[in-house]
């Protein structure tokens, strides 16, 4: 009997983009920026060849509301780890660099520094 | 309607039932995936993911996870063409596969906490054992569940029950899996790279 191709397709697809991955991170040749491009995308390209084969969605005779629901996960997902990194590396747009803050507490606000130090 | 219908309705709710759960366990890795993100260079003056993660112990776990989610597959595939001997022996296979990967996860924590790095160290290390340690504990309940599966098939045999109940374990395990795809490039991958 021969063995089922989604899953036989899968593995080997994920063991190649794991080691593809791994050797891209491991080499060190690209630039930081081309490196997380390449090594994210990799990553996607797996989670959606997982997906596929051994979650088996969208697959035909799934039904519709498993595709429905995943979509709505990944919308979150997305909603979660993007928005809290876009917010988490702004947060210092609109505070005064640690440079100016010494200053700005002597002489906009009037405390003075204590003697002891 | 007849009964066998009535079973075939039940699973597909079953089925679904256990997805949406899957899906809401998403929503929790992707905080703590956040969470990670955020924190992975506030080490506190201490070591970061370049000095204590080592690539090629953590590409042997993730081989082990993967490999373990392909034999789960088989597993299933084989208990659904009736064939029980081989579905119990590539269960047996992945449970193995996953207890190894669970045994390194610890030998790689307890390193890092004997070494002075543990979860109390830095925000950086927080985050890791969090995030990490949230899979690993998934890993451990379903090698369990997977354990009592074993048990029960080898006890009882297949039935539609069964089946079932096998069918939502494989979700679960290979579920797990695509959640280590993203620890193993985001926290290991981009850490030993410092980015």
């Amino acid at each position: 009997m021969s063995l089922p191709r989604g899953y036989l397709v899968g593995f080997g697809g994920s063991l190649l983009l794991t080691l593809l991955a791994y050797s891209v991170a491991t080499a060190g040749s690209l630039a930081p920026a081309a490196a997380l491009f390449v090594v994210m995308l990799l990553a996607l390209v797996q989670f959606g060849l997982q997906a596929r084969t051994f979650l088996h969605v969208g697959e035909r005779g799934q039904p519709g509301w498993n595709s429905i629901t995943f979509g709505f996960m990944l919308l979150v997902v997305a909603i979660l780890v993007l928005g809290s990194l876009w917010i988490m590396t702004h947060l210092g747009e609109h505070s005064l660099p640690p440079e100016q803050l010494d200053s700005s507490i002597i002489h906009d606000e009037g405390v003075q520094p204590s003697k002891n130090e | 309607m007849n009964n066998h219908m009535l079973a075939g309705q039940a699973t597909e709710k079953t089925l679904l039932g256990f997805w949406v759960y899957l899906m809401s366990d998403c929503a929790l890795f992707a905080s703590l995936f956040a969470v990670y993100a955020v924190l992975r260079h506030s080490t506190a003056g201490g070591e970061g993911a370049v000095e204590l993660f080592q690539p090629p112990f953590v590409l042997a776990e993730t081989i082990l996870l993967l490999t373990s989610s392909f034999t789960c597959g088989l597993s299933l595939w084989y208990a659904r063409q009736s064939q029980l001997q081989t579905a119990r022996r590539l269960l047996a296979v992945t449970l193995a596969l996953g207890a190894t990967f669970l045994g390194m996860e610890l030998y790689e924590f307890h390193a890092l906490y004997t070494e002075g790095n543990g979860w109390q160290r830095s925000a950086f290390l927080s985050a890791f054992f969090t995030l990490v340690g949230t899979h690993g504990l998934h890993i451990a309940i379903g090698t369990i569940w997977g354990g009592v599966l074993l048990w029960r098939l080898r006890v009882v045999g297949l039935n539609e029950h069964l089946l079932r109940k096998f069918t939502l374990f494989s979700m679960f395990w290979h579920f797990l899996d695509v959640v280590w795809i993203f620890i193993f490039s985001v926290v290991y991958l981009l850490g030993v790279m410092n980015i």
